[in-house]
């Protein structure tokens, strides 16, 4: 199947490599793979995610917190 | 077991101690490009919207999409020289309050020319600061020994970002609208996002009386002297290793990095932007192309951290060149196979090497000349990796307009695939790396 090509066209999609953006077309698509196989709806797809995004810094911070060498460094700054 | 225990680079001790807290480091330097990454990867979702509201092509929203490119390349050597001078933690924090405020006023904006100077100019300028480049940069200064993982980790974070927030925003612009996805981008990056880094972040393990790796210091005055002068030459690097990053342009393995990530940018922005025409091309199901990728991504995100791992007991240029040739394989396998076969051996075999050249290209460039330049010869290079793509983009465009078939563009990726393997195998890394270093050289 030939398909018209313009350059400028090409250049929106993209590079989930280092910093650049997915590709629209590519989004769509699974976007629809996800709903045909979990039949979830936005906002619970939203709420799942969205849980995950948040526990990570939660997660991270309690981690840092507990550790010694932060309690050290803090008890080092009061002095 | 206790020898196992020893090939387990997330042990929470160290020699019968606490856990490193350079692991914290790395944690933090995973969300943050979880998040920069992951938010940087959704443009693309929101141009339907876009074209619909303002009534434009997306040709024209392409151009702020490539002016964002270049700026991006442009700003990594820049805000790198900057990360070696002042550390990464002011970058970091600083370039999440500039681009969390910028999503919020990217719901505001009503013109490519706005998108094209906000998206294009100020978030990709500051998407530098929280790059593989600058956490490179960050990562080296903590990590010695275990530099291959905790890099690798950093790494595995931007493409876990765009998995986890690629759906997370398409889902919830589907909810609201594009503005309040904006919006709530930059809530996420600042009430998540800024604090993180701020808290937990430190430049280096010096800030906390520590040593990289978790060394435990050394009692007596003779041990002691040989920790400092480890440390002095974790900071200078190998025989190369100079106060001025120009004088890295004068030795060999600069200019091998360089033409290896060149050779990474095109190959890695060609197949990410040729990927869906391709697959139409070849009467690929939309179902079987987004299984493709996202198996791409989820192997890309597990063979980075095995690569990191192993670059920690091998030599990591060995491993540089078998990534650049297994990426030159999945190319060849573009070719030979028929369509649907072909995109899932790309798949299986391209994703191993997808993001596995970051870990190893910064981890080597900062063994070569020392830690005290890696931001900014870090970002040099990854600059070339941009230049890279974005010829690649155009070259393969224009070849398949031309040809009608992909295929000799893939075997021009091929080629240069296995060009850039040949020339990483021509670094000498027992003579110019730190690790390789004899005890009286690094005390030099």
């Amino acid at each position: 199947m030939r398909l018209p090509t313009k350059i400028p066209d090409d250049s929106v999609s993209v590079q989930m490599h280092h910093t650049e953006s997915v590709d629209p077309t590519l989004a769509a698509w699974i976007n629809d793979l996800l709903k045909d196989l979990l039949g979830w709806g936005p906002w619970t797809f939203v709420v799942v995610l969205g849980i995950a995004i948040v526990v990570i810094p939660i997660w991270l911070i309690i981690s840092a917190m507990r550790h010694p060498d932060l309690g050290e460094e803090a008890e080092n700054d009061a002095d | 077991m206790a020898s196992l225990s020893k090939f387990n680079p997330f042990s929470r001790r160290v020699d019968g101690e606490k856990r490193f807290y350079g692991w914290n480091v790395v944690g933090v330097m995973f969300f943050g490009m979880f998040l920069v990454l992951g938010t940087r990867n959704s443009f693309g979702v929101f141009v339907d919207n876009w074209e619909r509201e303002w009534g434009v092509s997306t040709g024209e929203i392409s151009v702020a999409a490539a002016i964002g490119w270049i700026i991006n390349g442009f700003s990594q050597p820049i805000l790198g020289k900057i990360v070696d001078r002042y550390g990464g933690k002011v970058m970091v924090v600083v370039s999440m309050i500039v681009m969390g405020v910028s999503y919020i006023l990217l719901a505001f904006i009503d013109s490519v020319l706005m998108l094209a100077v906000l998206f294009g100019g100020v978030i990709s300028f500051f998407a530098g600061g929280v790059s593989p480049g600058t956490s490179g940069a960050v990562i080296t200064r903590w990590f010695q020994r275990k530099r291959g993982i905790a890099m690798s980790v950093v790494a595995a974070g931007g493409s876990l970002g765009g998995l986890v927030l690629v759906p997370f925003l398409t889902q919830l612009m589907l909810a609201t609208s594009w503005q309040t996805t904006w919006i709530i981008s930059g809530i996420i990056v600042l009430v998540l996002g800024v604090p993180t880094s701020a808290l937990i972040l430190r430049n280096s393990p010096d800030d906390m009386g520590l040593l990289p790796d978790g060394e435990k210091r050394a009692t007596g005055s003779r041990a002691s002297a040989e920790q400092q002068n480890r440390a002095q030459a974790l900071m200078r690097g190998g025989p190369l290793g100079s106060d001025s990053w120009t004088e890295a342009f004068k030795s060999w393995p600069m200019w091998q990095l360089s033409i290896g990530y060149f050779v990474c940018g095109i190959t890695t922005a060609s197949i990410s932007t040729h990927f869906v025409r391709w697959a139409i091309s070849e009467d690929i199901s939309q179902a079987n192309a987004a299984w493709a990728f996202g198996i791409l991504m989820g192997i890309n995100a597990g063979g980075v951290v095995l690569i990191g791992l192993m670059s920690d007991y091998f030599q990591r240029h060995y491993l540089l060149a078998l990534v650049y040739l297994i990426r030159g394989v999945a190319f060849v396998s573009l070719i030979v196979l028929p369509g649907a076969m072909a995109m899932w051996a790309f798949a299986l075999i391209g994703g191993a090497s997808w993001l596995a050249t970051v870990p190893l290209t910064t981890g080597l460039t900062a063994d070569v000349y020392g830690v005290r330049n890696v931001g900014m010869l870090g970002g040099l290079i990854n600059f070339s990796h941009q230049m890279g793509g974005g010829a690649a983009v155009l070259l393969f465009g224009l070849s398949f307009d031309r040809l009608g078939t992909y295929d000799p563009a893939f075997a021009f990726g091929a080629a240069c695939l296995l060009i850039a393997g040949l020339v990483i195998l021509t670094i000498k890394e027992r003579k110019y790396s730190i690790r390789y270093a004899q005890p009286q050289q690094a005390a030099v």
